[in-house]
């Protein structure tokens, strides 16, 4: 057998002046033939990204190597001097980093990337090589390229000067669903092609399962499990990796049973109904645009579509959809241009939120997208609780056991929360105005899966207990088509199907939803 | 990102630490003696003794007399009080007008947000010892005034620092949802902003009042300040200055005091952006 493309040897990494106790990464074995693909997965906080940093003889800042060793494409790169180590990065080991909207210099062409690199001659191969058109792609600028389009920009520059080993960090997590498939596809290729030994780091075990063909699953900074990809999705050792497994939502597979229908009466009526809704956005309303920078797009295209009370209505679409548009018309933060939005009692929706009388913004509550952003961090659960609306502190705390929360995090700041606590947070300071719509826009996509679980997990909950209409909108098919009784999709701001969730899922009548089912079910 | 959750880098720098814990030190100090000055066993700042001028340290005159016979000690120690006065009144004025302004102008945008800011840049691009000097003379040197034309003239950079810091609070979530709940513009600005933007307005504001507090001395020195024969660092200096070869401790010591003021109140700004960044 050949040397190892990587070996590492009891790793631990701690931060600096730290005890053990605190380390990063705590003694890791891992051993990885050439030519072989291993994919790592975990949750955030789990060490996989430190991991792969360490792969190229890097910390993190303020961290340090404790005990152990690390040795990539036979070298000890965290033994080596700086310049030397810098030398082989790129040529024995390439790291493809994981933010793709900071990892292209925004001022410099794709090209000019390439030059940096030393490759400007290889330019179009390269990029061809990732599936771009290289002849007209080699002059652009990063923003003048789409999610998709950066991230084979990077794996050219990855590949570009012939490593043996090639690292990825999360290269789909800030794509849409097709995106990703088709950056899969080429993950593949080009390992198949290039025999390189691939280590894909990823928080989604689907995306795992699709390119490599064994898995490590960290935790804590530790490893739990190693084994081929089929061994741990079919039948998983480790009860973490059991538990990943069973949080992350598959396909046609409900959350979990319903127990009883909700609260019956009038569910079923309309409680929401739109017609020919159409919300043509201009730049100014997108941000703070000066005069004269007037541009606009059609974000929702004549979209008819009723929301029944009591029903969890799941809205599906990529990024661009209208999906979000959908959420902050009905809501009040952006009027439609053409079209009617009602209540079932006839009050107009279209009025901006500034106009809308306060017993009207309480009837319509959203929970925003990112907990990180969404509370304000200058104040206590309480105040963000208690705000604009007349809550006692018993309230208070039942809404937070509504949640899953207690009363101890009252005093807290959302600083002192992990990011489930803080969605939830957000969802209690919704639910302090009973509305009778909760709109729910990507509210998991920032939480990791086992996160996720907990929170559907906690809607279904209220939704079994109260009855309240929601409104749930994701990119995730799997994650709507887990909770939702109906399901709408959207695409380029136009409504492609609308129909009963299991039967959409199961036979989808629209070519666009089709191929989502076909990619979500991969 | 996964954990690289770096050690905080404030343990890096114990030494530092402790010079902002002398800085803290210093402007209390300077902020009791402004206070309780006048219940010292001191001479009186303004009695004049023909035939003691000029004199060096002594028994009588710690800090030794002045031209007009006057003890040092006790003018540099009652000299602090307008300065301080004023420039801590002026600071809190411009301070509300900096906020005011700014807010507004992040929270209205569009024309208003223009006409707020092209009329910050104008006071920005005029001298302000210049504005000064012309309104204490036209106007008159009460307190009251220059208090109020200082606060004007250093509200500005406040005004501008406020505004940009709102805009970034401005377009976070959790603004956004304050207003789906239906909160007002003054709502926003007094729950949502103003405590995320606490920690840089008041840094702003502690380096407003050191320039203030500079500005006034030198107001005085040129004689469009604090009239004499009240006590001041400015109009001490300015006395001093002609007999500076004879006896340097007149001069000195109202120097020494504002110098270790300004500087002290620098040195904790230090501090308050050191944990900032926290």
């Amino acid at each position: 057998m050949t040397a190892p493309a990587i070996e590492v040897q009891g790793l631990t990494i701690a931060p600096r002046g730290a005890g053990a106790g605190s380390a990063v990464l705590r003694d890791i074995h891992l051993e990885v033939a050439p030519g072989t693909r291993l994919g790592v997965v975990g949750e955030s906080g789990s060490g996989k990204s430190t991991l792969l940093r360490a792969l190229v003889g890097a910390c993190g800042r303020g961290l340090g190597v404790v005990a152990g060793s690390a040795r990539t494409a036979g070298h000890d790169l965290f033994a080596m001097a700086e310049a030397e180590r810098r030398a082989l990065l790129g040529t024995a080991v390439a790291l493809v980093p994981q933010s793709i909207g900071l990892s292209l210099t925004p001022h410099l062409t794709v090209e000019a990337h390439f030059r940096d690199v030393g490759v400007a001659d290889r330019v179009v191969a390269l990029l061809d090589e990732v599936g771009l058109r290289g002849e007209a792609m080699r002059g652009r600028y990063p923003h003048e390229l789409s999610g998709g389009e950066q991230q084979r920009v990077l794996l050219a520059l990855g590949l570009a000067r012939d490593p043996a080993v090639l690292l990825l960090d999360e290269p789909t997590s800030a794509l849409d669903v097709g995106v990703a498939d088709g950056i899969l596809r080429l993950l593949d290729d080009t390992q198949q092609r290039r025999g390189l030994t691939l280590v894909v780091v990823s928080h989604d075990l689907g995306v795992i399962e699709r390119v490599a063909t064994r898995v490590v699953v960290m935790r804590n900074g530790e490893i739990v499990e190693d084994a081929p990809v089929e061994q741990v999705t079919a039948a998983p050792q480790h009860p973490y990796t059991q538990a990943l497994l069973a949080a992350a939502p598959s396909l046609g597979q409900r959350h979990r049973r319903r127990v009883a229908a909700p609260a019956a009466g009038d569910r079923g009526d309309v409680l929401v109904r739109a017609e020919g809704l159409t919300v043509v956005r201009s730049s100014a309303e997108a941000g703070r645009a000066r005069r004269g920078q007037w541009r606009t797009t059609t974000a929702l295209d004549e979209v008819s579509i009723d929301v029944r009370r009591g029903e969890i209505l799941g809205v599906i679409g990529e990024s661009g959809s209208g999906k979000s548009t959908l959420l902050k018309t009905m809501c009040g933060m952006l009027s439609p241009t053409a079209g009617t939005l009602r209540l079932a009692d006839g009050t107009d929706l279209a009025t901006p939120l500034r106009r809308r009388p306060v017993h009207l913004l309480r009837r319509i509550q959203m929970v925003l997208q990112n907990p990180d952003d969404s509370l304000n961090p200058a104040h206590s659960v309480r105040r963000i609780l208690q705000a604009g609306v007349a809550l006692d502190e018993a309230a208070s705390i039942d809404l937070l056991e509504t949640v899953e929360l207690g009363a101890a995090m009252l005093d807290r700041r959302p600083a002192q929360l992990s990011g489930g606590e803080k969605q939830r947070v957000a969802i209690a300071r919704a639910l302090a105005r009973e509305p009778e719509v909760l709109l729910l826009d990507e509210v998991t996509s920032a939480l990791d899966v086992t996160v996720q679980a907990a929170v559907l997990d906690t809607l279904l909950d209220l939704h079994e207990r109260t009855g309240t209409t929601m409104v749930f909108v994701s990119h995730d098919l799997a994650v709507v088509g887990s909770i939702a009784d109906r399901i709408a999709v959207l695409r380029n701001g136009r409504l492609v199907e609308l129909g009963d969730a299991d039967s959409l899922l199961a036979d989808p009548a629209d070519d666009y939803t089709a191929s989502l089912v076909a990619l979500a079910r991969r | 990102m996964t954990a690289v959750n770096a050690a905080p880098a404030a343990t890096a720098v114990p030494w530092r630490r402790r010079w902002v814990s002398v800085g803290a030190i210093v402007v209390a100090a300077h902020l009791l003696l402004a206070v309780f000055v006048p219940l010292l066993p001191l001479q009186s700042p303004t009695a004049q003794d023909a035939t003691a001028v000029l004199q060096g340290m002594s028994r009588s005159h710690w800090l030794g007399t002045d031209d007009l016979g006057r003890d040092v000690l006790s003018r540099t120690l009652w000299g602090g009080r307008p300065s301080i006065g004023i420039a801590f009144g002026a600071a809190l004025l411009a301070a509300l007008l900096g906020v005011l302004i700014g807010t507004a102008a992040a929270l209205a945008g569009g024309w208003l947000d223009d006409v707020l800011m092209r009329i910050n840049d104008v006071l920005l691009a005029l001298p302000s010892l210049l504005v000064l000097m012309l309104v204490a003379s036209f106007i008159g040197r009460q307190p009251v005034v220059l208090m109020a034309t200082l606060a004007v003239m250093y509200a500005p950079p406040i005004a501008r620092l406020v505004r940009g810091a709102t805009l970034g609070v401005l377009g976070r979530d959790f603004v956004v949802a304050a207003r789906l709940r239906g909160a007002g513009s003054g709502e926003i600005v007094v729950r949502e902003v103003l405590p995320n933007i606490r920690g840089v307005v008041i840094t702003e504001v502690a380096m407003q009042f050191s320039w203030i507090l500079l500005a006034f001395s030198s107001l005085s020195f040129l004689g469009l300040g604090t009239a004499p024969p009240t006590p001041e660092w400015g109009l001490m200096v300015a006395g001093a200055r002609t007999y500076i070869t004879v006896n340097a401790l007149p001069l000195v010591a109202p120097m020494v005091m504002l110098a270790s003021l300004v500087l002290a109140v620098n040195s904790l700004i230090d501090r308050s952006a050191l944990e900032d960044r926290q």
